[in-house]
């Protein structure tokens, strides 16, 4: 029989470290089921015996009002895990107790993992674990993660309450709310629905008023006349203590005010961290420190990635080179090896994962020092009036680098609505794929003055993410303004180790997704470029292929943008990735990617032009983007949102920019 | 650490009190869902924090219960301070 | 004690804000306008400079970051705040990390350049550290000088190693 333990704690106690030492590498992540928050689960073996390990989401306490509390609270009513161990942050020790006496109230086998004692003893706070421990009647180990102090202890207590039948908490609240929890447990005694449930818990619930047990005891058999009982009970009380959920939250406080005076000696002096927040979040020099740590980042990861991605390309330009005609059949070979084919393909995917690997590494050392809740501090009052959150300013810069980096890292945003329009208007961030292609066309009409027609991009970008954002929060989200409160974690040197990891698990998960998503594109088109409109067999010659013929056909609607067909062409090759685009339009034209320039300016006027570059700039996005929207809003509902408007979007905005620059720039 | 003190002291918001600057809380306005929240977090009645940094607009930086919260300027405004001198 | 440091910090942060002045100029001088007229302050070697002030607005805006908080902590100092230590302290590390980002840059540069040589073709030879779009740039050298401070701020770089 495998030991089932989970991992509950606040965010940022370590619990992470915990986990990985106890587990090792022999961990997996996905999904809490039907919901967008990561579940960790792992084994590990201890004294002979089979341990599996849930790393709990973390949270501040268990009232299920945000996803997190309700995945860990479920977990540990439903799946009644044998231990639940309670990582805690010994220099923040009175909040982090508050969700210990949570889980002691589910009543379950709790063992308390008192982390961070190297962080308290800085801070001049002395902590008697022993006392700990006879004042809560659970087992109060001391560790110090990172440094694997105290895990050995850990294991064998853990192992020791799992094989005990029951613990005695001894935590008490008040003598009236315990008389009141102690009614309403006598008349919950004997129902057989609710048998599997604590009863003490239970009892707690009721009297807070808890939606969710409301719900489960109206349920069981004598739901009835026990929902009128506590009712009776609760009006009693609230008459002496005014609302019940909030006084039952000042007695835990009392308790554990109660429990730390007793066991916790010293005051907390100021820190480093607090020094370094000082300078950080300074009020004038806050912003210059935060763009600069954002370039760095940047150039970091751009630096780092780009000899690999150049290593990986080479390597599967030559190997689709070596292999060419190795079937000798040649529509295979065309299809697998060509230039449009498989093989590229897979190298064109590859090479985004040194980026991604390089932004993960990047964004996981910057994670664990501490910096990202200070930069959604810094920025939380200005996108406030944008109807965004101060957190959502991360994945607005990483889309800038890359759509799909910049999704990802949604994560970062706790509230769900906010997240979904943080995902939503991220693509209309200018990446570096688009880049690329506005660099060409913008030198060839704009000569010195180009890098103002690409910033104008970059902001109309912006701007419109705004303004999808705005429409968004009055629109579909509308009434949801999250209040701003966040904890600022100490500094710590980040971990290589974790770093190091988090980019291993990143990268594969992407490769492995995007990969097939983009395979898949890759082969439908290759295969449309192939095939011979009439004959349907093998061709090379591609006004005669099925892609030409498509291309004609949606001409007609993109004629008042003033398109011919292979831009139109060229434009559904950049759904598979950016990049494509101009290099696709050259093949197309049958002109050279280095003649291509010269090739526009003679065939094209700037209005057309800039109206294009518009409709590339905020229409779809490529298909790893949309995989990955999907991936990160669980369901294909946002992706073809997402999809729709911005296509709509594009249109019309490019149809608009064209009819003003006729009217005030005629004959440029 | 609740200050029992006889004297009586100014009861203001939390956005007033300066860099450094202590105050007891009091009470909360507002809605139930903050209100609760914050409660959670441990600024319940009789609870001391300590202004870490609160200059300019924009969120203000506390330590409560040995942690370190930032709260939104709206936020701290509904919670009403005893200040400590 | 503690006072020569920070004068130290402040002539350092002083170099800082100079390079990064330069860096904007010469950015906005060559992307803007497209011209090659850059200003240099340094040694001239083959056909750059050392330190090279290589055209990058946003660059230079974080040289000036660093060099304004060195002369924060100088500034505070002198008013008897006590919170120069944080100042310093954030200085030194930015300053720290652009110079670890000026080696990477060097490094991955290399790679570029050489990589043919892993599966035996012909590596760019023309690059160098001259011809390199950063070469030994100001994060480099300024860095190099700012890491002595290491001493004076030991103690608070231990408490933020996770587990002593």
């Amino acid at each position: 029989m495998m030991i089932r333990v989970a991992l509950a704690g606040n965010p940022n106690v370590g619990k992470s470290v915990i986990f990985n030492n106890l587990t090792g590498s022999h961990q997996r992540v996905g999904n809490w089921p039907g919901k967008t928050v990561e579940k960790k689960e792992g084994v590990f073996r201890y004294d002979n015996e089979e341990i599996y390990v849930v790393d709990l989401p973390g949270t501040y306490s268990l009232t299920a009002h945000s996803i997190e509390e309700l995945i860990a609270r479920g977990y540990i009513v439903e799946e009644r895990p044998d231990v639940v161990v309670v990582v805690v942050d010994a220099s923040n020790i009175e909040r982090n107790l508050y969700l210990v006496l949570q889980v002691l109230e589910l009543g379950a086998k709790t063992v308390v993992a008192l982390n961070k004692m190297d962080l308290a003893e800085v801070s001049s706070l002395y902590l008697d674990a022993r006392k700990l421990e006879r004042l809560l009647g659970v087992p109060v180990i001391p560790t110090v993660a990172p440094k694997k102090v105290g895990m050995d202890e850990l294991c064998r207590k853990i192992l020791e309450v799992a094989r005990t039948k029951r613990q005695v908490v001894k935590v008490r609240y008040g003598n009236e709310f315990e008389e009141a929890i102690g009614k309403i447990e006598r008349q919950l005694e004997g129902d057989k629905a609710l048998e599997a449930y604590s009863t003490r818990w239970l009892a707690i619930k009721l009297l807070e008023g808890d939606e969710a047990v409301i719900k489960k005891v109206q349920r069981a058999a004598s739901g009835g006349k026990v929902l009128r009982e506590v009712e009776e009970i609760r009006k009693a009380l609230k008459r002496k203590h005014g609302d019940l959920e909030m006084a039952l939250i000042n007695e835990r406080y009392r308790v554990i005010k109660y429990i730390v005076e007793r066991a916790v000696k010293g005051e907390k002096v100021l820190t480093a961290s607090d020094y370094l927040d000082q300078a950080l979040l300074d009020r004038y020099l806050g912003m210059p420190i935060f763009i600069s740590i954002l370039w760095i980042i940047f150039q970091f990861t751009f630096i780092v990635s780009m000899p690999f991605s150049d290593i990986l390309s080479d390597i599967f330009a030559i190997s689709s080179e070596r292999l060419a005609g190795i079937t000798g059949i040649a529509r295979v070979d065309y299809l697998l090896f060509g230039e449009y084919g498989v093989l590229n393909g897979v190298g064109m995917v590859l090479s985004f994962v040194p980026l991604i690997m390089t932004l993960y590494f990047t964004m996981s050392l910057l994670e664990d020092f501490g910096y990202i809740a200070r930069a959604a501090f810094l920025m939380d009052k200005v996108m406030r009036k944008l109807g965004l959150t101060g957190r959502s300013i991360i994945p607005m810069i990483l889309g800038f680098g890359c759509n799909i980096a910049g999704v990802y890292s949604t994560r970062i945003i706790p509230v769900e609505e906010d997240r979904i329009v943080a995902i939503v208007t991220n693509p209309l961030m200018l990446c570096s794929a688009r880049l690329v292609t506005f660099v060409v066309i913008a030198a060839a009409f704009w000569g010195s003055a180009a890098g103002s027609v690409v910033l104008s991009l970059y902001i109309l970008g912006i701007a419109l993410a705004v303004l999808v954002a705005l429409v968004l929060k009055r629109s579909v989200f509308k009434g949801r303004v999250s209040p701003f409160i966040m904890e600022l974690p100490p500094y710590q040197i980040p971990s290589l180790k974790v770093a190091t990891t988090q980019m291993w698990v990143r990268a594969s998960l992407f490769f492995k997704k995007a990969g097939t998503v983009i395979l898949l594109g890759l082969l439908v088109v290759g295969l449309l470029a192939t095939t011979d409109v009439s004959t349907l067999s093998f061709t090379q010659d591609i006004e005669r292929s099925l892609v030409a013929t498509i291309g004609h056909a949606l001409q007609p609607i993109f004629a008042p943008l003033n398109w011919d067909w292979r831009l139109v062409v060229a434009t559904v090759f950049g759904f598979i990735a950016k990049e494509i685009v101009i290099g696709a339009s050259a093949m197309l034209y049958g002109v050279s990617e280095e003649e291509f320039s010269n090739f526009l300016a003679l065939h094209y006027d700037p209005v057309t032009m800039y109206a294009y570059m518009v409709f590339v700039l905020v229409y779809v996005p490529c298909v790893a983007t949309i995989a990955a929207v999907k991936h990160e809003t669980l369901s294909w509902r946002w992706a073809v949102f997402t999809i729709i408007y911005e296509i709509v979007l594009a249109y019309a905005l490019s149809l608009v920019i064209l009819l003003i620059g006729r009217t005030f720039f005629p004959g440029v | 650490m609740s200050a029992h003190s006889s004297r009586y002291n100014r009861i203001i918001p939390l956005t007033l009190l300066p860099d450094g600057g202590k105050g007891i809380v009091r009470k909360i306005t507002g809605g139930f869902g903050v209100r609760r929240r914050l409660y959670e977090l441990g600024f319940t009645e009789g609870t001391e924090v300590y202004v870490l940094k609160s200059a300019g607009p924009g969120p203000v930086l506390l330590l409560v219960r040995g942690s370190r919260l930032a709260l939104g300027r709206g936020v701290a405004m509904k919670i009403l301070v005893e200040v400590v001198t | 004690m503690r006072r020569r440091v920070l004068y130290c910090g402040a002539l350092l942060g002083l170099l800082y804000v100079i390079y990064g002045v330069l860096q904007v100029y010469n950015g906005v001088v060559s992307w803007w306008f497209g011209s090659d007229k850059l200003m240099q302050l340094g040694v001239k070697v083959f056909e750059t400079h050392v330190p090279n002030t290589f055209p990058d607005p946003f660059s230079g805006l974080t040289l000036i970051t660093i060099g304004l908080l060195f002369l924060a902590a100088l500034y505070h100092s002198m008013r008897g705040f006590t919170r120069y230590k944080g100042y310093l302290f954030a200085a030194w590390l930015l300053a720290v990390t652009v110079l670890v980002l000026n080696v990477v840059e060097i490094c991955a540069s290399f790679l570029d350049a050489y990589y043919p040589l892993l599966y035996g073709g012909t590596p760019n030879f023309e690059w160098s550290l001259a011809v390199d779009a950063w070469g030994i740039a100001p994060h480099l050298l300024l860095g190099v000088l700012a890491l002595p401070l290491y001493f004076d701020l030991k103690d608070f770089i231990r408490e933020l190693i996770p587990g002593l």
